[in-house]
């Protein structure tokens, strides 16, 4: 009932808008679904948003091993954390417009920009998310596997990750809802293929039909990947927490 | 199992299974996407030939030479599209692909950031026009102390102009449009004069009632600087690593590009099919072949072309400009024709 809802406010809003603005400017829903569905029927869609995935797959691939790897060390270690921190700050305050232009200098256009760029915009959420929940493992845990001389391998398999695993839900169930927002706008500014790159093609065309069926398509992906995943996950995660309270 | 877990499984097969096919694809097309590939030789190099949609005149020789000369006995091309100026510097400055059609000036500015690039050819010579619906316009002297709308965003013709503009015309205020925006504007009559540049003159010709063309950037230049009425804007670079590595094959593209202009010069609508289909979604062929009209085809050596080159670049880079020095050296240009 409540996605009925917004979807018919989203809907009133379009129509008002291509009365007010014109058909030129702001197509209607029925022009923009021909569009779409013109575009769903080739190849050259499908290619556009498969290519699209697999770099956000692939960034965010990077950048939860990176978060996992850095963030579990710097959760142990206080050193390790007041180290890293303003490091993971100055990432985290580096706008991705900033990566982008560089990115495009160093590599030029192609995947590397938007892999790179979306790494980057997820690293230090993902980075905190882990390194402040493993900080907050209760210390005498370690201390027991300590006393009991337990390997590094099995803290890690079954104290550590176990024990963020909740809290890991939260902010890969967030990274995965930014990844493609992210990935779109690398797209847009730094390479040719892609849904990003697709919209800069009819902003440029000024094909305004095929603008918004683009845009419907990263929606259509945000919105399923919040509904069938991220929600899910989170789901999970709160399930978890309340496990451990 | 749950049916939030169903919902994550389901979820995370459909990402992977497209990401299993972008992946494909991305490794197979070195990420980039290829507007096209023509010639399929396994025994010939393959040449990345990166170009605009949008071009006409600097890329139609070198079409012309693909389909009629001999360039296909020498390589494969794989072409794929910048997107804009920035884009083009990027690749550029990344040094990816190894034949490039793109703007002088920015060849040169790529140039002289240490890009591994060689100018190759000269191919585009004549390209912005001052539009007006308004009978009272009479040329960019009607524009003085007022607002003149123009495109492409960083047109070179802007540089120009206040470069060359007499004391009536030295105070314009150009205001950046992107093309199809100014088109739109100038259809809807919300925008009366701009400078743009070819295809976008034919389009607009064709589109506004009562547009006329009432200046040439091109023959003012003539004018102010002696040359012809032409400027060196737009033509072909090369890879360095391309050049050493197969400096036949440029060899050939350039003779072929330039005896391809010479083929084509008295008729060059003979050219218009030699335009890969491909291109037609960027530009109708109809648009081309009106555009010929008030262009030229002309193909230059880099090195032929080079005192008209550095001529137009003092103008364009006014920041280097040294008129006892070259601005580019020897090693940007290709020399083994």
């Amino acid at each position: 009932m409540p996605a009925l809802f917004a979807a018919l406010i989203c809907l009133i809003t379009w129509v008002s808008a291509t009365f007010f603005f014109g058909s030129n400017l702001v197509p209607s829903p029925l022009t923009t679904l021909l569009k779409l569905t013109s575009l769903i029927i080739t190849t050259n869609f499908w290619t556009e948003v498969s290519i699209t995935v697999f770099r956000g797959i692939i960034a965010l691939a990077f950048a939860v091993s990176l978060a996992l790897a850095t963030g579990i060390i710097a959760g142990r270690h206080q050193l390790v954390m007041r180290m890293v921190s303003p490091l993971v700050a100055v990432l985290q305050a580096t706008p991705s417009i900033i990566w982008i232009t560089l990115l495009m200098v160093w590599a030029g256009s192609g995947s590397t920009v938007p892999i790179m760029v979306v790494t980057a915009a997820l690293f230090p959420p993902l980075f905190a998310n882990i390194a402040y929940s493993t900080a907050a493992l209760p210390k005498r845990l370690f201390k027991m596997a300590n006393l009991y001389q337990v390997g590094n391998y099995r803290i890690l398999k079954d104290i550590i990750l176990p024990g963020i695993f909740p809290f890991f839900l939260g902010g890969f169930s967030f990274a995965i809802g930014s990844c493609w927002k992210v990935a779109a706008v690398a797209e847009f500014l730094g390479s040719s293929r892609g849904i990003g790159a697709q919209i800069y093609w009819s902003y440029r065309m000024l094909d305004m039909p095929a603008l918004f069926s683009w845009a419907l398509v990263l929606i259509g992906i945000g919105v399923s990947i919040e509904w069938f995943m991220v929600r899910p996950l989170r789901e999970i995660a709160g399930q978890g927490k309340g496990e451990h309270a | 199992m749950s049916a939030l877990y169903k919902k994550i499984i389901a979820t995370v097969l459909v990402l992977a299974v497209l990401g299993a096919v972008g992946a494909y694809l991305t490794i197979k097309d070195d990420g980039g996407g290829f507007l096209l590939s023509v010639g399929n030789n396994p025994e010939l190099p393959t040449i990345t030939f990166y170009t605009s949609g949008g071009a006409t005149t600097p890329q139609l020789p070198f079409w012309w030479a693909v389909r009629h000369g001999s360039i296909l006995e020498h390589c494969n091309l794989r072409v794929k599209i910048w997107k804009n100026l920035d884009d083009l510097r990027g690749v550029l400055l990344a040094g990816k692909g190894d034949l490039w059609l793109g703007h002088t000036e920015g060849f040169a500015q790529a140039a002289l950031k240490d890009a591994p690039l060689r100018m190759l050819v000269v191919s585009g010579w004549r390209k912005f026009y001052l539009l007006s619906t308004n009978q009272e316009h009479t040329g960019f002297a009607s524009f003085q102390n007022r607002e003149l709308a123009f495109t492409p965003v960083g047109s070179p013709a802007v540089t120009i102009m206040k470069a060359i503009a007499g004391p009536d015309e030295n105070n314009i205020h150009f205001k950046p449009f992107e093309a199809k925006q100014l088109s739109m504007l100038m259809i809807k009559g919300e925008v009366d004069a701009a400078l743009v540049p070819e295809p976008l003159v034919t389009v607009l010709l064709s589109k506004v009632e009562g547009l006329q063309i009432i200046d040439s950037v091109e023959e003012r230049y003539g004018i102010k600087t002696g040359h012809p009425s032409r400027m060196p804007i737009a033509g072909l670079a090369v890879h360095t690593k391309t050049a050493e590595k197969h400096p036949d094959i440029i060899r050939a593209i350039a003779k072929e590009m330039i005896k391809a202009g010479q083929e084509l010069q008295n008729d060059p609508h003979r050219a218009i099919n030699a335009l890969p289909e491909e291109f037609a979604s960027f530009i109708p062929a109809k648009m081309v072949k009106k555009s010929l009209t008030r262009d030229i085809i002309l193909v230059k050596s880099a090195m032929d072309a080079r005192e008209e080159i550095e001529d137009y670049l003092h103008i364009l880079m006014p920041e280097r400009k040294n008129p006892a020095a070259m601005l580019l050296p020897d090693d940007c240009y290709f020399q083994e024709y």
